[in-house]
């Protein structure tokens, strides 16, 4: 199966920004405080100068002795975001339902994603996702503090320039824009969906960061599950729409299904130029199989995190080598 | 054949779990007001106010209340809900919670304690508002019968809307998560409706003073959330109608310690107004804003949230910690001016 440009925008943006709904802009937030701004652009700018070498210059070759570690990790690191994708939508809102039914609910709908044309299926839900977020946001930013964007270095230049480095870990999913040019149709869009990547992906990223930071100052609830949902319960759109929750319940959905499937129709097109379609039922299973687990692999979360920054790095050096 | 498949599946899961976890409004309570009450022994009497649907839909023309309360001895609210749903033997939803009313014994000991409580419960929105009563908040609840609204729920609403009238400053759930220096309005009922006596103001989230009713529209002035009131001048024979054009502006000098307010107001005279009414106005709205100033600098409770106005001054969050507001909060110096 082969993508169009804005198909290959559209799911790559959604890899990278997923992650937005769980709990990453908390993440930032708690290590550089009111510097997470600073921190979200460092981020990003340290993920565009390294994928820049690679995708902007250098030739595409990807070394076959990466890929089974890629997909090793690709592999936990989409069990570990359905197990957070499961257990926030059962701590959520729906209580009552076991959560192995939940389980069981994504990763069939991961598996009928992959299967159906992943492409036409971002491009159409992914504008909605990010254009319902935003118009939900616009309510938080017109009644929001701006004063808590400051001080706009936070807890200092050593966090957020040091201990925030480690903090590209959450960028790990712009790892597909490395195996883009395979699944395009027109290979010489390469740069076009990079960049417009990118750029698309630092918005939404700045948007939700800003809007944690003047929407919630002080200690984060310890049940904190989705910053999004902690950010929406915060405004009171009018009288008659006072429960935006059912909104961001289908945004979630979407857009969590979306990554699921996405992540598993990249697992299974990294291996050569063909689809490998009769992967799509075993590796899920596979995943669903980790995520059922996944509070024992929440501390492999944290050494994860520690490593996964790895990758943006290593293939850029690793592929510039395979050029020589 | 393999997208009809895919069809199927996706159908199935949709109408096969239809069901599972619905529920019917017949088997829920609806509770729309919780009031808490400082008991011995470190209990507290919660009191749940809960809408009756049926009641509600006889309309104008039945005899029974729309509301009507329990009240729980419990150490925290999650007990008290358990005992409460073990006597009704229905489940309680706190989805439509428009009220929490504390009495004033837990006011003067402390509101912390309970932030945990009342945050981390996901069904109850942040939009629901805190007041604290003059009497029990058992007594007040069981009194106010909201007989102007047959939706309860939408009485509390209309009743603690901050724009309906200049003397309500109105205190939400979420402003309890985001500050511990704030005003809550001081409640009593009054022929089986709600009314304000001003309100109470927190320090550290324990009440240290109050603020009559005649000083909240200043406040709010301040705050920025005014729409209009009116300034009696009877001896001088006229009087003003307030209206604030936007939010104030806050100039902060931080090495002087001088702090600059602009309120934009327009004004609209009524009576026979001397030369210098203009004037007189302006003076007006200056001291009684000063004084609310005044109040809060002697209790060091910093209810404008003047603190937040200062960091932009500094680069990292630990130059603005070091500043040591609090210490400086009594010393520094407002002025205030009115532009129309």
């Amino acid at each position: 199966m082969t993508l169009k440009s804005k198909e290959a925008i559209a799911l790559s943006v959604n890899l990278i920004c997923a992650k937005t709904f769980l709990m990453v802009p908390i993440f930032f937030k708690r290590l550089a405080e009111s510097g997470s701004l600073i921190l979200v652009a460092y981020i990003f700018t340290l993920a565009f100068a390294f994928m820049f070498v690679y995708l902007f210059t250098g030739k595409i070759k990807i070394p076959k002795l990466l890929i089974p570690l890629i997909s090793v990790a690709v592999i936990l690191v989409c069990s570990i975001n359905l197990f957070e994708y499961s257990r926030t939508v059962s701590a959520l809102f729906f209580k009552s339902t076991p959560l192995f039914v939940i389980f069981l609910f994504f990763a069939v709908a991961m598996t009928v994603g992959a299967y159906s044309h992943i492409g036409k299926l971002n491009l159409f839900f992914v504008p909605i996702i990010y254009i319902t977020v935003f118009i939900m946001l616009f309510f938080t930013f017109s009644d929001g503090n701006y004063y808590y964007l400051f001080p706009i270095m936070g807890k200092g230049f050593k966090t957020v320039f040091g201990d925030g480095f480690f903090m590209l870990s959450s960028l790990f999913e712009a790892i597909i824009l490395f195996f883009i040019p395979e699944m395009l149709e027109d290979k010489k869009d390469t740069k076009k969906v990079a960049a417009f990547t990118l750029i698309f992906s630092f918005a939404i990223y700045l948007v939700i960061t800003a809007a944690c930071l003047i929407t919630v100052h002080t200690d984060l609830p310890e049940n904190c599950f989705s910053p999004l949902f902690l950010i929406l319960r915060q405004i009171k759109m009018g009288t008659y729409f006072q429960h935006p929750d059912t909104a961001f319940l289908i945004i979630y959905f979407i857009s969590s299904f979306l990554y699921l499937s996405g992540m598993l129709f990249f697992l299974c097109n990294i291996w050569g130029k063909m689809s490998k379609k009769a992967l799509y039922i075993p590796l899920a299973l596979l995943i669903l199989i980790l995520a059922l687990n996944g509070d024992k692999l929440m501390p492999l979360t944290l050494s994860l995190n520690k490593v996964l920054w790895v990758f943006p790095f290593i293939l850029p050096i690793f592929s510039r080598r395979s050029l020589k | 054949m393999k997208k009809l498949f895919l069809l199927l599946l996706i159908l199935s899961s949709m109408f096969l779990t239809s069901c599972f976890d619905s529920k019917e409004v017949d088997n829920m309570v609806y509770v729309v007001a919780i009031g808490i009450d400082k008991e011995q022994l470190g209990q507290y009497n919660y009191t749940f106010q809960y809408a009756l649907p049926l009641n509600i839909s006889k309309g104008s023309s039945g005899d029974e209340e729309p509301l009507q309360c329990e009240s729980i001895k419990s150490t925290n609210i999650y007990s008290a809900i358990d005992s409460f749903s073990k006597i009704i033997s229905k489940e309680i939803t706190l989805s439509h919670l428009k009220l929490i009313a504390f009495s004033q014994d837990i006011a003067f000991d402390g509101l912390e304690k309970f932030k945990p409580e009342v945050l981390s419960n996901v069904e109850i929105l942040p939009s629901a508002c805190i007041v604290i009563t003059k009497t029990d908040a058992k007594e007040y609840l069981e009194n106010v019968t909201s007989p102007l609204e047959l939706n309860p729920a939408k009485y509390y609403n209309f009743a603690f809307d901050e724009k309906n009238s200049p003397f309500i400053e109105a205190f939400y759930l979420k402003s309890f998560f985001e500050k511990s220096d704030y005003l809550i309005p001081l409640v009593y009922a009054k022929d089986n409706t709600s009314d304000t006596d001003g309100a109470v103001l927190f320090k550290d989230h324990k009440l240290v003073s109050h603020l009559t009713p005649d000083e909240i529209p200043y406040f709010k002035l301040l705050s920025g959330t005014l729409n209009s009131f009116n300034i009696d001048f009877s001896s001088q024979g006229f009087s003003a109608v307030v209206t604030q054009q936007k939010k104030p502006f806050i100039n902060v000098e931080k090495d002087n310690l001088n702090i600059y307010i602009t309120l934009y107001v327009t004004k609209e005279i009524h009576g026979n107004p001397p030369k210098d009414a203009d004037n007189m106005i302006n003076n007006k709205i200056r001291n009684k804003c000063l004084n609310i100033i005044t109040k809060s600098q002697s209790k060091n409770a910093d209810i404008l949230n003047i603190k937040a106005t200062l960091r932009p001054h500094f680069l990292t969050l630990e130059q603005y910690e070091d500043f040591g507001f609090y210490s400086k909060y009594p010393e520094i110096y407002f002025d205030i001016k009115v532009r129309s």
